[in-house]
């Protein structure tokens, strides 16, 4: 899922990629719909009310809104910094994995947070609904950015609309028979319904063990760093084995050249 | 380079100016704190009743309303810092909630001692006055409208 950069990706890369990431954030926005009565998987809607806010002449939610909007862009700004800077130097592997990992310790602060200071003031709930949507600006950053902007999984717009696009262009015999027109439709009703799946199960989850969910979605993006690791160190271990192979076979070409 | 740098320098400005504003300003949350007196109950879109527009509840169409609401007949709404609201009644009688506010302050929520929870959304604040609506849903506006005037510390 990680391990790969753009065209150099697969359809299922992007499939396991997409549908894993869009469930995580179907989770992370239906807590905080829930928990903070705020969007932190899309910004639509933000820009909407900052514009209304500003109309309104409301500066401080203005203000608010403002940061919350730049988080979000920090955060696919950084993702896509690393993915860019530092994957010559560490790895794709580790590139990739990075801002995963910076998404998790967001998360995670946001539920440790929750478990162990959470009054309920509205600064607290503004500076969470802000690492939230930092968080989500990450890995929406990163799936854009690696998978060559194919796969984007904390928003359903874009998607809607272009599923809108290929069903109305499945009309035709020549977009139907067309398998990458197919693929691409599959892809996203398949991220669409782990957006929603995700939702379903968070929201459920919330009312029922409260801020623990926050960990929950952790161990889901801890699932799609370990499932590259497994991979790429069965690799490793299948290289060395050919590598060891490789070199007794020469031993022998040597011994028998020898004798 | 150059473009990285402007990129990032811009990207923090906003961040800063904006944290600067909200710490700087003043909250839903600073604003609300005091007393406020219930002033009237609104239909949020005015209703055409026979050829005249009416948008204020008579007194049926507010127990009607009141019916599947904890705040009964609350007249004055007593925001206090901590999170404690205390409404009184007509009758002089005293309810205490405890009271948060949620979003970016655009969510005022009650929660009642029996783990009830109860949601507005505070239309407008300023230090004179205060508008909620019945908060239903996030993308739908509610249908209720209550308009409070903040009463001044010596008639409190």
């Amino acid at each position: 899922m990680l391990r790969k950069f753009s065209e150099f990706r697969s359809y299922s890369d992007n499939l396991r990629l997409g549908s894993i990431t869009a469930f995580s954030a179907g989770m992370v926005n239906v807590i905080s719909v829930i928990a903070f009565f705020a969007f932190t998987s899309n910004v639509t809607g933000h820009y909407a009310i900052l514009a209304q806010e500003i109309s309104k002449g409301n500066w401080y939610q203005a203000a608010v809104v403002l940061l919350w909007v730049s988080l979000f862009l920090g955060g696919s700004f950084v993702s896509n910094l690393i993915v860019i800077h530092s994957s010559s130097l560490l790895g794709r592997y580790l590139s990739h994995a990075i801002p995963i990992s910076m998404e998790i310790l967001c998360l995670l602060s946001v539920g440790l947070y929750m478990q162990h200071y959470y009054t309920q003031t509205l600064q607290e709930t503004e500076m969470l609904v802000g690492i939230m949507l930092f968080a989500m600006g990450i890995q929406n950053g990163l799936t854009a950015s690696i998978s060559n902007f194919s796969v984007k999984t904390t928003h359903l717009t874009g998607l809607t609309t272009d599923l809108g696009i290929l069903f109305s262009m499945f009309t035709k015999k020549k977009y139907r028979n067309d398998i990458n027109l197919v693929k691409r439709a599959k892809l996203l009703i398949i991220i669409a319904s782990m957006y929603m799946l995700g939702g379903v199960i968070s929201g459920y989850l919330y009312i029922n063990i409260g801020y623990k969910t926050f960990y929950i979605v952790c161990c889901v993006l801890v699932g799609i760093i370990l499932y590259d690791f497994y991979h790429i160190s069965l690799l490793k271990l299948n290289l060395r084995k050919q590598n060891k192979a490789n070199s007794l076979s020469q031993k022998e070409i040597y011994n028998i050249g020898n004798s | 380079m150059r473009l990285i740098v402007v990129s990032i320098f811009l990207l923090v400005s906003i961040i800063l100016s904006s944290a600067f504003i909200v710490s700087e300003s003043s909250s839903p949350e600073d604003l609300i704190i005091g007393k406020w007196e219930e002033v009237s109950w609104e239909y949020e879109r005015i209703n055409n009743h026979y050829g005249t527009f009416d948008s204020e509840f008579d007194e049926h169409q507010q127990s009607e309303i009141r019916q599947n609401l904890l705040v009964h007949e609350a007249e004055i709404w007593h925001f206090e810092k901590g999170g404690k609201l205390s409404l009184t009644n007509t009758d002089q009688t005293k309810r205490h909630v405890q009271w948060t506010a949620k979003g970016r302050g655009h969510i005022l929520e009650l929660n009642y001692e029996d783990a009830f929870l109860e949601d507005y959304h505070i239309q407008d604040i300023t230090k004179d006055s205060m508008v909620i609506h019945f908060n239903f849903d996030l993308q739908v506006r509610g249908i209720v409208k209550l308009t409070f005037a903040k009463l001044q510390e010596k008639n409190a």
